[in-house]
């Protein structure tokens, strides 16, 4: 696809700056309820009171059950909410993102609330993990980082895995 | 998002699948499609390093959130398929590509599926659109069963191509 060196190198440069324009300039998109991307925990903690009486999307962790309570924060900022109206079994320490129109006094009127269990946070988490780590090893079995070529470069064969363990690298230097 | 167990999972199972057609297709292009299929989770860096705090670093607006759309994505796809090497000729980067955007693409898919609470999806056809589509989600992101189902997938396809 690259065939020439100083080809490659400068549209990988291309695609990195292209990445990063893309941060900013998502970064400063607005929420648009026409477009289905309601404001969340970012606007309503820098201004409430614009968002009062209108159509939200927050999620925080549950922090009173009963009413049911929600902590949003963004940044170092952190506010409670107390949601009412469509209520969904949560429990404290849940993450429930609620939508609905926010109101003074730091209400929130749901329309829908979807609960993720604190455990269930837990597993995620630790599945993902799981399978990075699965992704990692397989990864190295095949590949081998050249510096001299700034690539990962295909080992000729494949590592098994107690190559692995003993670190006896036979298909070139580096690591992969 | 979906759990990335379940992410790689799916990618691993359509690797192989595919490679009952497509002959070309190794174990080490397989790998490169869960690697794919792991990308737009790569929008986890904000655990590490919120947007906020990039933001208020450089004082310019900021989001990591391109990473888990098309746009982001396929730029990630477009570097990795460059720092990665499979042979000289430029035959092995189409391929490389090819099962890293399968893999990426596959994972864009899966999250659309994913109950949201205002009915919308994430802006999944970014930077063409920001439009995000209405989609009756089928599952969320810390359910049980989506993994469970596709290690049965995963486990019964490794057994056929056995």
């Amino acid at each position: 696809m690259f065939k020439n060196a100083s080809l490659k190198k400068i549209s990988l440069i291309i695609f990195i700056l292209v990445l990063l324009i893309f941060f900013i300039w998502y970064g400063s998109i607005e929420p648009d309820p026409e477009k289905g991307h309601y404001p969340g925990e970012e606007e309503i903690l820098q201004d409430y009171g614009e968002h009062v009486g209108r159509k939200v999307e927050v999620g925080g962790r549950v922090i009173e059950e009963e009413p049911l309570k929600i902590e949003i924060e963004y940044g170092s900022e952190k506010i409670e909410l107390q949601v009412v109206g469509e209520k969904e079994e949560a429990n404290e320490n849940d993450r429930i993102t609620v939508y609905g129109t926010l109101h003074e006094n730091n209400t929130i009127v749901a329309e829908n609330v979807v609960v993720r269990g604190y455990w269930r946070y837990i597993y995620m988490y630790t599945v993902s993990v799981g399978a990075a780590v699965w992704v990692g090893v397989r990864l190295f079995k095949s590949w081998r980082w050249d510096s001299d070529s700034f690539s990962f470069q295909k080992r000729d064969e494949d590592l098994e895995l107690k190559d692995m363990i003993r670190k006896n690298d036979r298909g070139g230097k580096g690591h992969g | 998002m979906a759990d990335l167990l379940t992410h790689v999972l799916v990618a691993y199972t359509l690797g192989i699948v595919l490679s009952w057609k497509y002959r070309w297709i190794k174990s080490h292009h397989v790998t490169m499609m869960m690697v794919g299929a792991a990308i737009p989770d790569l929008v986890r860096i904000r655990l590490l390093i919120p947007s906020h705090a990039i933001e208020d670093l450089l004082g310019i607006p900021f989001s990591w959130d391109p990473i888990h759309t098309l746009g982001g994505s396929i730029l990630i796809v477009l570097i990795l398929t460059m720092l990665f090497k499979e042979d000289a000729n430029s035959e092995g980067s189409k391929r490389l590509f090819l099962v890293l955007f399968a893999g990426m693409v596959s994972h864009l898919f899966l999250d659309a599926l994913l109950i949201t609470a205002s009915g919308h999806t994430y802006a999944i056809f970014w930077p063409l659109t920001d439009y995000r589509p209405v989609i009756s989600g089928v599952y969320l992101s810390t359910d049980v069963l989506p993994a469970v189902i596709s290690f049965i997938a995963a486990a019964s396809v490794r057994l056929i191509d056995r």
